[in-house]
């Protein structure tokens, strides 16, 4: 079965509260490592959808993560060049950052983003650590084994 | 008594705090306690005309005697504004044998002259008064510090509250709680009263209940969904960001948050979060509570009705239980909490994928 075959549909997975996270709010890592040009890069699991390489190019921003829609394919921009993702990326596009942490939960890597969503990438990470905390999810990993229902 | 002209921060937020719950709709919207859920079965037998009249709801709470298996949970304190509805809930719990929390007292912690906004022994002497402090201030002041303050007001338990959600909302909310177990678990272990940890509207789970079950803390309220909803409160208050607006129906509903407690829990159990009826009460009785918590319909009581609105709601309430009661044959809580139950709808599905089948449903005692 195929990741997207097993995310019916969002909305059907509830998270379950903690009430005593042994968390701080501030330490809890958001963040991924990808294989990059033969490195590790610690990237927020979130990708900006964008057509071509060029559009990302120009948009550039350190560490961030763009889905080119014409190659299908993930990658970064470093020095004006876009190098793509070794790794198999499970992915779907997220409307917020709970959307997000369901679809990490559920096996995805990265959330995508429409380009008018860009100016949410920030916000949409704080979402994503909302949910860590009130999960008791210190990092992504954790994030994976949280008690969901699903309906 | 006079105070300085502004207290900013704590104090002032109580005074915003119930301003807000009464003066907007910060109820859960698409979630319920659940309590819809459950069928209860009447046991066999007949009774008289007037069985309602003989029904004794008296019970046990941690080795205290009420009238009724209700308590009046803990929501203010902290502010000259506020001191009149804790001092009206004591006249009003007084008059009818139950007991009552006062809200954080935080605010006397860093004010002491506050300390009469909680103190409603002072009028009441007879009261179960349960303390208030939360978990992430319990891991700030000392077993010592949190003693003294107790026994200001007389309290006779002290509870612990937990809000992760409504902190992660409020703007300035205190986000910190790497260590607040190991905290509560010290208080428990060293205070000279029973501790309740409870949260405040977004349910205690069957994984944090059996955290608390290796510790001394005597009971846990569940502080359901399905009431008051305190991320809309801090929502509303923030006015209105974007970023938490998703997480404003976030929460485990009262009904399943009791079932999961009983799960990993052997202690006393109370069940707070969007109780509004006799037959709510009843429910949770019958689902495991020791007793059921009750907030914003006594809050509204007391700001339409002051003390006597108070005691008329709590007796309403009572009366609506022994209906309850009557319709199901019980005569006592005893008996009540030997009712058989099925559950239904999503109250089922949660049950199913969370604790098994075996709290599905019970046949009467």
């Amino acid at each position: 079965m195929s990741f997207m075959d097993r995310i019916d549909d969002l909305r059907n997975i509830r998270f379950i509260h903690c009430a005593l996270p042994d968390l701080n709010l501030s330490e809890i890592k958001t963040t991924r490592e990808l294989n990059v040009n033969g490195r590790k890069i610690s990237v927020a699991p979130i990708a900006i959808e964008v057509s071509t390489e060029e559009e990302a190019v120009k948009l550039d921003g350190t560490h961030t993560l763009f889905y080119v829609k014409k190659a299908d394919k993930f990658g970064v921009v470093e020095y004006r060049k876009m190098y793509y993702v070794a790794d198999k990326i499970e992915h779907m596009h997220v409307a917020d950052g709970l959307n997000l942490a369901k679809l990490i939960r559920m096996g995805g890597t990265v959330g995508i983003v429409k380009m008018h969503d860009l100016v949410r990438v920030k916000e949409i990470e704080e979402q994503l650590r909302i949910a860590m905390f009130l999960t008791n999810s210190g990092d992504l990993a954790a994030l994976r084994k949280a008690a969901v229902v699903i309906r | 008594m006079s105070l300085p002209a502004l207290i900013p921060g704590t104090a002032s937020r109580k005074v915003e705090h119930v301003k807000v719950v009464l003066g907007t709709d910060v109820q859960f919207r698409k979630k319920t306690t659940m309590f819809e859920d459950v069928r209860l079965i009447p046991k066999g037998g007949t009774h008289s005309g007037d069985f309602a009249y003989t029904i004794d709801t008296n019970t046990d709470f941690l080795g205290r005697k009420i009238a009724a298996p209700i308590f009046v949970s803990g929501m203010t304190g902290g502010h000259d504004k506020v001191a009149k509805i804790n001092m009206d809930i004591a006249g009003g719990v007084s008059e009818v044998g139950i007991p009552m929390g006062v809200g954080s007292q935080r605010a006397m912690m860093e004010h002491p002259e506050l300390a009469y906004t909680y103190d409603v022994k002072k009028e009441h002497k007879d009261v179960i008064l349960l303390g208030n402090i939360g978990a992430s201030h319990a891991m700030v002041y000392s077993v010592k510090q949190i003693k003294e303050m107790l026994d200001k007001v007389d309290a006779d338990f002290l509870c612990i509250h937990t809000n992760p959600g409504q902190e992660a909302a409020q703007v300035g909310g205190d986000i910190k709680y790497k260590g607040a177990l190991k905290a509560i678990s010290d208080v428990a272990e060293n205070i000279d009263r029973k501790v309740i940890v409870k949260e405040v509207g977004n349910g205690i789970s069957k994984e944090v209940a059996a955290m608390l079950a290796k510790t001394k803390v005597a009971g846990i309220d569940t502080g359901g969904a399905g009431g008051t909803n305190w991320i809309a409160v801090e929502l509303y208050r923030a006015g209105g960001t974007r970023s938490m607006d998703i997480y404003r129906d976030w929460g485990l509903p009262t009904a399943g948050s009791l079932l999961e407690v009983k799960s990993a829990f052997d202690g006393f159990v109370t069940a707070t979060g969007g109780i509004r009826t006799g037959v709510d009460i009843a429910k949770a009785i019958a689902l495991g509570a020791d007793a059921c918590g009750l907030a914003y319909p006594v809050l509204k009581a007391q700001s339409r009705g002051g003390a006597k609105g108070v005691a008329d709601y709590l007796r309403h309430i009572i009366m609506e239980l022994k209906v309850e009661m009557a319709r199901l044959n019980c005569k006592d809580i005893n008996e009540l909490r030997g009712v058989g139950y099925t559950t239904h709808g999503q109250l089922k599905h949660l049950l199913e994928q969370r604790v098994g089948r075996s709290l599905l449903q019970r046949e009467p005692a």
